[in-house]
């Protein structure tokens, strides 16, 4: 049985195969304008990544992401939520907290023992705590995502940034390099920033162990670490790619779906 | 004077409408309904006509003190805007008066629409303190209006708490409220009348209790509109009048044949949703969609949640003690929302079990600030409890504020999520 997921995203679309509950293969490729576009050039690669001919190999797709209605090859469309939450939980069952950093928004899940979702909060409506906003901020800093994340973990007095929204935060952070503070100090100022927000959307949902980061932005280990910091706990590093668990919770659907 | 005339025009149309082209369920509760409704503009527009005294009553207080005095109400919270085709405009007006947006919709819609005449103006204005800052607002714009300015005017006092010292302290205030009534429009209050309208009252709200029993069967017997409309009947449109206690045994008659025969209000009842707060304006809409998409109804929310009590008739003092605990702790919002957040909560976890819920969803209104910090003791308290909670933000009388789009879209991804209802399937 041969089944994908595709999870189309703001920023990029990710495809993952699965054969007999096991992932054959998978992709990230940047969004194009066209979330049509991306989802059929995601999947195309990962067919031919994991020897498939085509589509028509596949028992059952589903959809999910923000361009998730766009996947017209998919039998299915399923929220992003579920689908974060059901590839987490069968990536580390022990996972109870799942938060999730896109491109354009990010959620906080909270799991049962079975995988369930029991409560989520997401932030849908601001750039403050996604992948926008660092890409933003390492504009302004001039240094790149991976740039930002580096320099953030070398900031050792990290001035504080009061402002989430991502608009005001620029004028904030460009105030400080106009200042001559150190930007290894205003990057790890920032990561403290976003981090301050998503640890609110967690607390609303209730911080159980084990905790993971899903989505783009779950391979900042700047972000990373802020979190563990503000939150006290460590961050279960999971054993894929963080940015396609969306992806293989659909598979995985796609795998329910058909009864097996 | 012609806009309590239109008023009547409009609920009298519907009762002719009703006969005329009965709706297939429920024609006799509607039909009675309206007639109640109908009976009260009446008597308003007699009471103009006829220079008798009239109570303009921001939000309802004691008016089971008002009937027994024979002194018509006009709730100037809502019922301006009532039948009007497009309230939304008013809105406008309000921004032009100079009401903050931060005010509740409702609220400014209304003074608004006072301010136009859509009020007939009173012998006297009636206020109560609580249970939200708008309504003090709104009470001081209206008393400061043209035409407005010279009507005596009285603010009954609530109390933050909801204690005997409470109780004894807001009774007072209905005294006072009584004296002020007695001295300003001339009527006395008779103990008898008093008696025979809480007696009647009392009826009717031992058959809300007996409906409110029913409406515990799976599948709810009724929609919400119906579920909701006692408060009303009990509280709202004629207090203390037999022809309620007809339409509570229509009511009750109705809903007992329904459950015998686990008849739903909807055709496939899936999810079973406890909306604690009031339903908006758009809630028709919403509310379809939900039932049409989803099998999803809304089986308590704050106006349909009963918690009135009976009122002891063996004196006066014990009268005027009950009609200040219903007006203290039973209307809807003084009950939840003017008090520590327990009450709240109490209230919900009781209305998630009696009514087997699936899901509590909390619409965030904007004017109800005193509510807002609610929101997450109410998702840790679901949470407790084990059921699926959604909390958004939205203006329960302006659906520009959050559109009924967004709500669908938030609502559907919340049902998916939590694999309530069918799945998101293309």
């Amino acid at each position: 049985m041969v089944v994908a997921g595709c999870d189309i995203g703001s920023a990029t679309g990710k495809a993952v195969v699965m054969r007999n509950g096991t992932i054959a293969a998978y992709v990230i490729i940047p969004s194009t304008p066209n979330p049509e576009k991306t989802a059929r050039l995601a999947m195309d690669e990962a067919l031919k990544k994991a020897a498939l001919s085509s589509i028509a190999d596949l028992d059952y797709i589903v959809g999910t992401g923000y361009g998730r209605l766009k996947v017209g090859f998919a039998h299915e469309n399923v929220s992003e939520i579920t689908c974060h939450a059901r590839g987490a939980h069968w990536l580390c069952p022990t996972i109870r907290t799942v938060l999730d950093i896109g491109g354009q928004d990010c959620k906080a899940m909270s799991l049962d023992e079975k995988g369930k979702v029991v409560d989520f909060v997401l932030n849908d409506k601001c750039a403050a705590g996604t992948g926008r906003f660092f890409e933003n901020m390492a504009r302004v800093l001039d240094c790149g995502l991976d740039g930002l994340s580096a320099l953030s973990l070398q900031g050792r007095n990290p001035p504080l940034i009061t402002s989430q929204c991502s608009v005001f935060a620029e004028s904030e952070v460009v105030t400080l390099i106009n200042e001559g503070v150190d930007l290894a100090d205003i990057a790890a100022g920032i990561h403290n920033s976003i981090a301050n927000r998503l640890v609110s959307m967690l607390r609303r949902v209730g911080v159980v162990e084990d905790v993971a980061l899903t989505g783009g932005c779950a391979k900042n280990r700047g972000l990373v670490k802020a979190l563990e910091d503000k939150l006290g706990v460590k961050v279960r590093t999971l054993p894929v790619d963080p940015q396609i668990v969306g992806a293989i919770g659909a598979a995985l659907v796609a795998k329910e779906r058909l009864g097996s | 004077m012609q806009r309590l005339q239109e008023r009547c025009d409009f609920f009298e149309g519907l009762v002719k409408s009703t006969i005329e082209n009965p709706p297939l369920e429920l024609a006799n509760i509607w039909l009675n309904y309206y007639k109640m409704v109908v009976k009260k503009y009446q008597r308003n527009k007699r009471a103009v006509e006829q220079g008798e005294p009239l109570a303009a009553v921001v939000f309802p207080v004691a008016p089971e003190i008002f009937a027994a005095m024979d002194i018509p109400t006009f709730i100037v919270a809502g019922e301006p805007l009532m039948g009007l085709e497009d309230p939304v405009i008013y809105i406008d007006e309000a921004d032009r008066m100079g009401l903050a947006s931060g005010i509740c919709t409702l609220l400014r819609e209304n003074v608004a629409l006072v301010a136009q005449g859509y009020a007939p103006v009173p012998t006297v204005l009636v206020t109560t303190t609580h249970p939200c800052d708008s309504v003090n607002i709104a009470y001081q714009t209206i008393g400061s209006l043209e035409g407005w300015r010279s009507i005596p005017q009285f603010a009954v006092d609530g109390p933050y708490l909801t204690d005997e010292r409470a109780l004894d302290y807001y009774t007072d205030e209905i005294e006072r409220l009584i004296e002020f009534l007695e001295k300003h429009t001339g009527r006395r209050l008779d103990e008898n009348r008093l008696r025979q309208i809480i007696e009647e009252s009392n009826k009717q709200i031992d058959l809300w209790w007996e409906y409110k029993e029913l409406r515990r069967a799976v599948p709810a017997p009724h929609p919400p509109e119906i579920q909701m409309m006692p408060y009303f009947v009990v509280h709202f449109w004629n207090p203390g009048d037999s022809l309620g206690t007809v339409w509570f045994q229509d009511l009750l008659a109705d809903a007992e044949e329904r459950v015998r025969n686990k008849r739903g209000a909807i055709p496939e009842e899936r999810i079973r949703v406890v909306w604690f707060d009031f339903r908006g304006t758009w809630r028709f809409e919403l509310g379809f969609w939900m039932e049409q998409e989803w099998g999803a109804i809304v089986v308590d929310d704050i106006w349909s949640h009963c918690t009135m009590p009976k009122i002891d008739t063996s004196s006066y003092r014990s009268m005027i003690r009950g009609v200040a605990e219903r007006s203290l702790d039973h209307i809807p919002m003084y009950r939840q929302f003017r008090v520590p957040a327990e009450v709240y909560l109490e209230d919900l976890v009781r209305a998630v079990k009696d009514y087997k819920a699936n899901c509590v969803i909390w619409p965030g209104h904007m004017g109800h600030k005193d509510a807002t910090a609610l929101t997450g003791l109410i998702r840790d308290t679901c949470r407790e409890i084990g059921v699926p909670f959604l909390g958004f933000w939205s203006d329960l009388f302006d659906a520009r504020v959050t559109t009924i789009e967004a709500m669908k879209a938030e609502i559907s991804q919340f049902f998916t999520t939590m694999g309530l209802g069918v799945k998101d399937k293309k």
